[in-house]
Formats: structure tokens, C-alpha cells, sequence
């Protein structure tokens, strides 16, 4: 099969002509090694199917950025796995044509035949232009196509030229260079010879030339100082020529380029020449005051749509948890163990990863439409300064700004930064946002301590402080990781604001679908096995005379002062029979594995006032922090199913008292306890779905280190608050 | 004069850029090169960044590079 490469700079419109040419047939993953996208499709041709990479968007393959290099490595044939593009086809702006031609001539270097879509040609008409095409394709030497990508016009046409093009064998002409450049090239080569795993091609030399740092250096294996010796002299006769080395392909290729194009673009009928109306909306949407209303309100837009619009939809993915335990409980009955372990573990993991479907297929909505339109990098030039600072950037806003609804789609997000160190940063502090699953800690928290003590305006008041917590935490967290940890050079901020323009629904749409899809097949297994083993955790042991020995205390307790009451134990929905079964549960899970581990460490958080019931809940929350409320509820015996607003367990939480030791007979949640609860939660890293999803974007060495940074700094926020709450209070 | 110093709706001619820093570089890859003319578009709310049009594109950079890159104003 043929193997199709797709390249262009970013904002050509390059995702939709790859949309359009492979349709739904589309592989996502990951390079080896590194966190650039590899998007593969197939595309059918006239004759037959071809494999289609879709490259990351690049200005120029000076492979500065990981996603240049990736783009030379691949062109190059130098990535195991990927074979060398039989044929590239470079997606250019038809009405940027020149810069888009700085990329497609450095490509031509490479020597693989060359198809060219005019991909805008509608923006071009709009401002009144046209291209020569006849006098283009004559003077570069390559097949060209108009398209319009977001319309699907020129599709058609663009597949028969490349299924042409393999056996026409048309490359683009490359550029003359000066005898000095040839020269230098050639001392390299000679310096570099028999040093590399491969020999290098005069366009990796080039580079080499060329960029400051490249990265084609690393492929020298040996023989460094000569190598470097015979660049710099390469550059010292550039310098003589008067041209800095720095600029010199830069300067060439556009001389050259100038020269090339001249008389090619045309004025085309009577057509307004001119703006496209990009400056006007943008004299509104940059403005001062104006500009960052309109900022505010849209992302409030995306916020509520994330946090409330996608509740419904999240109580239906519960309700038909729910209703499958139900039914799937009923046929398991006679087996309890498997009863336990299909309804609580298994389906319970799918629920666990299908309940942030809805939160991620309606961010990827509004982050496709944001960035399809040309507004995001517009948000990125309104919130850098503010961003920019601590090592963030102005896009880190929307992955943060999601991370307050749930950090998963937030980090899915950050695939929009491009500077892979402000990606880092920003995957790192997304998690420290309060996101939704906290709240109900807060709510059962605040509504139980708080309100009925010093009323609904403190309540309001102590639930905004826990949701500022962790931005208090993430904003130095952000500047040290970028001062001191991470290591990666920062990118420099450099963007393109492309032209607005309309997007098209399908690639809105297929973007949502992608998403969704990508995270249940690369976090949903982690979530479930993690799922499963947190289940295990707390079902076993399984001790055969537990169950008899704790009827036999409710016996003695309930029903031997009282023998009436016995026939009300034969009906199951009697309330003393729902208290029997409560306790019983009570008492399997305070002796289950997962109540070991949490006695066994209570005395580590001891000092921020916790008691071991308390320790269970916390340490049964680390794979999803949501669970603390039926857990708690568990634990006091009053079932799994109680909510955050549920009364019984705000009295028994109020009523629970020291049973021994120093402080006995005194309540358990003083105000300082439950503010230390509260923090521990706002900070700690209590989300297996996160960690996994994080995992899969910058590998486990990372999570591992945020998962043992955010446990200790909301331990040490917990111990402060409880002890500084508990010195003031006394 | 520098980049970072023209007012808004101002046009200015680049006479030399600082290519010691990587980031002048890839300005040159997009056609940012002497001699070539430009208009500062906007600033930004918060005074940093800036948007530069020039050959039909526009770009946004930090004001600390802008100061890289020496200019002369052009009449309009």
C-alpha cells in the first residue's frame, strides 16, 4: 500500500482535507516516545486504498519544536514503524501563499514527489484574488489543487492528482543555493561521514547549518568537535557573503520565492480587495474592556455547559449504571461474591469511565468550535499576561477553567498548547481545581458544620474559599515547576491569529467523537481495573462467621428486650431489617483490607485531627474521591446509598464522638477537623481516572511524582489548618 | 526604534533583528525579515502581548522579542 503524507502549517485548514480524503477511518495514538499526536487514516484512490499520515502542523521543518521534529523524522523515513512518504501533499493557504511556500520548499529538499492543495481558495475569492494555477504548476513543477476543504469542493480532483502523482514522480524543484552553502554542506558531510547511524541527507546537513540548536545533531554519534568545527566555518563564510547564518535560508528562500511567484497572484473581477473582515471583529474581540467581556461571557458559556448542561446527561449514564446492577445483581443473587463483583466492581469501572463522557464530548465541542474559528488563539493573546508569568500560557486557561467541572476532559484539553513545558505546567495544575467531585464533600460538610452554625452566608462563604484553595496552591506550584523542575526549553510565544472563519460541523463533530472515543479506549481499562481492585480491597476478607456473630450482638441488642419485634425481621424493607443489613456491611467493611490499611496509617493523620473512620474514607478515596460519601455512610452503618444531603448522616457525623484516648467523649468533627477534611480534599490527588489519563499524556514517572506531591502538600494543608483552627479555637 | 514601541495603527519598516535569539529565527521563517514592512494591530488588554500584520498575516509576540527586532517608522 502507499503511504500519503499530509503537512502543512497550522490554520490551513489541513484536518479537514484530512477528514475529507480518509472519512471516519481514522487511527489516533501516539508517536513513540513522545506526546505528539499520530493521526493515521486510509484515503481510497482510483487506484485503490493508501495509508494517510496526517502530520503535525509546522511552519517550517527546522525541527525547533517536538512536533517540527516529528514532521522531519517522519518525511526523512527516520521514525521506526513509519515507512517514508511515498508522496506528500502539503496543504497551503491560498491566501498566504509565500510563508506557506517556505515550508513546501524545504520539503522539496527531501526529494519525494509533491502534491500541493490550495486549500481557502474561497477566503482567496473573498478578498478578491486569484491564483494562476496553470502558471504556478509550470513554474514549481508539482501537480496544484484548489480546495476548500471546509465545502469538500476539489476533493475529488485532489485524489486523482495524487494517485497520478506516484507515477509521475513529480517533485517540487528545490532552490538554487550559493556556492558558499554547497561548499559548507559538503565539509559537513565529509566531517560528519561514517559518524552516524545513518548517513545524513544534504537537507538534515543543511539544518545543521542553519538552526542554532538542531536536533539533527543528536544523530552524530561521535566526532562532535569536528563536525561542530566545520559548521561554524560554514557560517563564517555565510557571514562573509553578508548574510547572518541565522537568517540566511530565510532570506534566500524568500529572494528566491519573490522571484518565483511574481505575477501569479491576480486581482480576479471587481471583487472587494481587501480585508476579509478578520480586523474588524478583531478590533472588537481584542478590545480593552469589550474584548475580554466577550472572553468572560463565552467562557462562561463553556464552563456552564461543561458543569451543568452535562448533569442530566450524567445522571442518565448513573441511572443506567443503576438499572443494570439492578438487573445483573437479581441474576447473580444465589452467588453473592460474583454478584458483588459484577454489579460493584466491573459494571460499577464502566460507569466510573462512562460518567465523564458527557463532560468531555461537550468541552471538545466547544473547544473545536473555538479553535475552528480562529477565537482560541485570540483567547491566548488576552490571557498570556496574566498566564505567562508563572510558566502557563494564555491556552492553559480552558483546560484550568474545565478543571473546575473535572480535570479529565481539562488535561484532554491541553493537546491545544503547543509549547510542549506550558503543556506540562498546565497537565500538572489542572488537577489541583476544584473540580465537581469535591463538592459533594463540601456540601455534606458546610451543610452539616457549617450552616447550622453561623448560617447560609458563612456556608457560601467557606464553599467559595474551597474552591479558591487550590488555585492558591497551583499558581506557585506552576513557577516553581518551571523555574526548577522542568527541565524542557520553554517555546517562545510566537502565534499565528488566523483569519475567522465558519467551521464545519462534521469536523466539530468528528473532533467530539474523537475524543470521547480516544479516552475511553486509552483511560477506560485503567479506570476499570482500578475499579475492580478497589473492590477487592473492601469486600475482602470474607470471615464465614462474621455475618452470624453480628446477628446474634443486633439480637441481643434489639430484639431480646423487645420479642415482638422479632416477625418485622421477615420483611426485608422493615427498618429494622434495613439496620441489620446496614450493620452487617458495617461490620464486613471495618475489618476489610481497605479498613486495615486505613487503621494501620490513621496514626499519620492524627495530626490533622482524623480518626480512623475518617482515615478509611479518605484512604477508600483515593481511586475516586466521590466515593467518600457512601463509604462515610457505610462506615456509620446507615448503608451505601446515602447522598451528601442526607440528614441522617449529617446527625450521625455531628453525634460521632471520641470513643478512647485523650480526647474521649468529645465530638469528632470540630470545625477544625472538618475544614481539615475539606483542604485535604480540595489538594490530594484522589482520582484514578485522572492519574491515568495523565499517564497517558506525559507518562507515569510524572503522575507519580504530581500523585506524591499533592498527597503531601494537602496532608501538610490539612495538619495546618487543623492544628492553627484547634490553637485559635481553644 | 524598536517593534515593542510603535502606537497601535502605526506602520514601521524592519532596518535589523537580533538573530542571536532563537525565537528571531522562526520570526524569519515567517517572512519577518529586513525591509519587510508591518502595522501594529493591537495590544493586549493587559499591555503584553502585541499583534503585528504584515504580508497579509498576523502574529502575536510578547513584547519582550518585539524589542528584538529595530525599526523605522513609515508615513502612511
Amino acid at each position: 500500500m502507499k503511504h500519503i503524507a499530509l503537512i502543512g502549517n497550522p490554520n490551513t485548514g489541513k484536518t479537514s482535507l484530512f477528514n475529507c480524503l480518509t472519512g471516519m477511518r481514522q487511527r489516533v495514538g501516539n508517536y513513540p516516545g513522545v506526546t505528539v499526536e499520530k493521526k493515521l487514516g486510509t484515503a481510497y484512490l482510483a487506484d485503490g486504498p493508501a495509508t494517510m499520515i496526517d502530520l503535525p502542523g509546522a511552519y517550517s521543518l527546522s525541527a525547533s519544536s517536538l512536533d517540527e521534529r516529528v514532521a522531519v523524522d517522519v518525511l526523512s523515513g527516520h521514525l521506526p514503524g513509519i515507512e517514508r512518504p511515498d508522496i506528500v501533499v502539503c496543504v497551503i493557504d491560498a491566501t498566504n501563499l509565500k510563508r506557506n511556500l517556505f515550508l513546501a520548499m524545504q520539503i522539496a529538499e527531501l526529494g519525494i514527489p509533491m502534491v500541493i492543495a490550495l486549500n481557502l481558495w474561497d477566503a482567496l475569492e473573498q478578498r478578491g484574488l486569484s491564483i494562476d494555477i496553470v502558471e504556478l504548476e509550470k513554474r514549481l513543477g508539482v501537480p496544484i489543487v484548489a480546495t476548500v476543504g471546509r465545502k469538500g469542493i476539489g476533493i475529488s480532483e485532489l485524489r486523482d492528482a495524487i494517485s497520478k502523482a506516484a507515477t509521475q514522480e513529480r517533485c517540487l524543484a528545490p532552490m538554487t543555493w550559493p556556492a558558499e552553502v554547497n561548499e559548507a554542506v559538503n565539509n559537513i558531510h565529509c566531517a560528519a561521514d561514517g559518524h552516524t547511524a545513518v548517513p545524513l541527507t544534504d537537507m538534515e546537513v543543511r539544518r545543521l547549518l542553519f538552526d542554532a540548536n538542531s536536533a539533527v545533531l543528536d544523530r552524530v554519534q561521535s566526532n562532535h568537535e569536528k563536525v561542530r568545527a566545520s559548521i561554524s566555518e560554514g557560517r563564517e563564510n555565510l557571514r562573509k557573503l553578508g548574510l547572518n547564518p541565522m537568517a540566511a535560508e530565510a532570506v534566500l528562500c524568500y529572494k528566491h520565492l519573490d522571484k518565483l511567484l511574481e505575477g501569479v497572484i491576480k486581482q480576479a473581477g471587481d471583487a472587494p480587495n481587501g480585508p476579509d473582515g478578520t480586523e474588524s471583529i478583531d478590533k472588537l474581540m481584542l478590545h480593552r474592556f469589550a474584548g475580554l467581556l466577550i472572553f468572560a461571557a463565552m467562557m462562561y458559556v463553556v464552563f456552564q455547559a461543561v458543569y451543568s448542561w452535562a448533569g442530566p446527561l450524567m445522571d442518565l449514564v448513573d441511572g443506567l449504571k443503576g438499572w443494570v446492577q439492578g438487573i445483573v445483581g437479581g441474576w447473580l443473587e444465589p452467588w453473592p461474591m460474583m454478584s458483588s463483583l459484577m454489579t460493584d466492581g466491573i459494571i460499577e469501572g464502566v460507569g466510573a469511565f462512562a460518567i465523564f463522557l458527557p463532560q468531555i464530548l461537550i468541552l471538545f465541542f466547544f473547544i473545536a468550535l473555538l479553535e475552528d474559528t480562529g477565537y482560541m488563539a485570540r483567547a491566548a493573546f488576552l490571557m498570556d499576561k496574566l498566564f505567562g508569568w508563572c510558566g502557563l500560557n494564555g491556552k492553559s486557561f480552558v483546560p484550568m477553567l474545565s478543571g473546575y467541572a473535572c480535570a479529565i476532559p481539562g488535561i484532554l484539553a491541553t493537546r491545544t498548547i503547543e509549547d510542549p513545558k506550558a503543556r506540562m505546567v498546565t497537565i500538572l495544575v489542572t488537577p489541583l481545581m476544584s473540580c465537581s467531585a469535591r463538592l459533594p464533600v463540601y456540601v455534606l460538610l458546610i451543610g452539616a458544620f457549617v450552616e447550622p452554625k453561623y448560617g447560609p452566608w458563612a456556608a457560601g462563604l467557606a464553599l467559595f474559599v474551597m474552591h479558591i484553595v487550590g488555585l492558591l496552591v497551583a499558581v506557585p506550584a506552576a513557577y516553581i515547576l518551571t523555574k526548577f523542575v522542568i527541565k524542557t526549553k520553554p517555546q517562545p510565544f510566537l502565534l499565528e491569529m488566523p483569519s475567522y472563519r465558519l467551521p464545519r460541523m462534521q469536523d466539530v463533530l468528528f473532533r467530539m467523537w474523537m475524543a470521547g472515543k480516544e479516552f475511553v479506549i486509552r483511560a477506560g481499562t485503567i479506570i476499570l481495573a482500578i475499579t475492580v481492585i478497589v473492590w477487592a480491597l473492601l469486600y475482602f476478607p470474607r470471615p464465614a462467621g462474621l455475618e452470624d456473630e453480628v446477628t446474634k450482638e443486633f439480637y441481643a441488642e434489639h430484639i431480646e428486650p423487645n420479642p415482638a419485634s422479632a416477625s418485622l425481621l421477615d420483611d426485608p424493607d422493615s427498618e429494622l431489617s434495613v439496620e441489620l443489613s446496614n450493620t452487617i456491611d458495617a461490620a464486613y467493611i471495618n475489618q476489610s483490607f481497605m479498613a486495615r490499611i486505613g487503621k494501620a496509617i490513621q496514626p499519620v493523620f492524627a495530626p490533622a485531627g482524623f480518626d480512623w473512620k475518617i482515615t478509611v474514607g479518605v484512604v477508600a478515596s483515593f481511586p475516586a474521591r466521590e466515593v467518600i460519601i457512601s463509604t462515610l455512610g457505610v462506615i456509620y452503618s446507615l448503608g451505601g446509598d446515602v447522598d451528601e444531603e442526607s440528614p441522617d448522616l449529617m446527625t450521625t457525623l455531628s453525634n460521632a464522638t471520641w470513643k478512647e484516648g485523650p480526647r474521649a467523649g468529645t465530638p469528632i468533627f470540630t470545625l477544625p477537623v472538618v475544614f481539615a477534611i475539606m483542604v485535604f480534599f480540595a489538594l490530594c490527588q484522589q482520582c484514578g481516572a485522572t492519574l491515568a489519563v495523565m499517564a497517558k499524556e506525559i507518562g507515569w514517572k510524572w503522575v507519580a511524582g504530581s500523585f506524591v506531591f499533592q498527597t503531601s502538600i494537602a496532608w501538610l494543608g490539612a495538619v495546618l489548618v487543623y492544628q492553627l483552627g484547634t490553637a485559635i479555637l481553644s | 526604534m524598536r517593534l515593542d514601541q510603535i502606537q497601535i495603527g502605526r506602520r514601521c519598516r524592519v532596518t535589523a533583528i537580533n538573530f542571536n535569539h532563537a525565537i528571531c529565527q522562526r520570526l524569519a521563517n515567517f517572512g519577518l525579515l529586513p525591509g519587510q514592512e508591518i502595522e501594529m494591530a493591537q495590544v493586549a488588554p493587559l499591555g503584553d502581548p502585541i499583534a503585528i500584520t504584515f504580508e497579509g498575516q498576523k502574529l502575536s509576540l510578547r513584547r519582550r522579542e518585539a524589542a528584538l527586532v529595530e525599526v523605522e517608522p513609515v508615513a502612511v
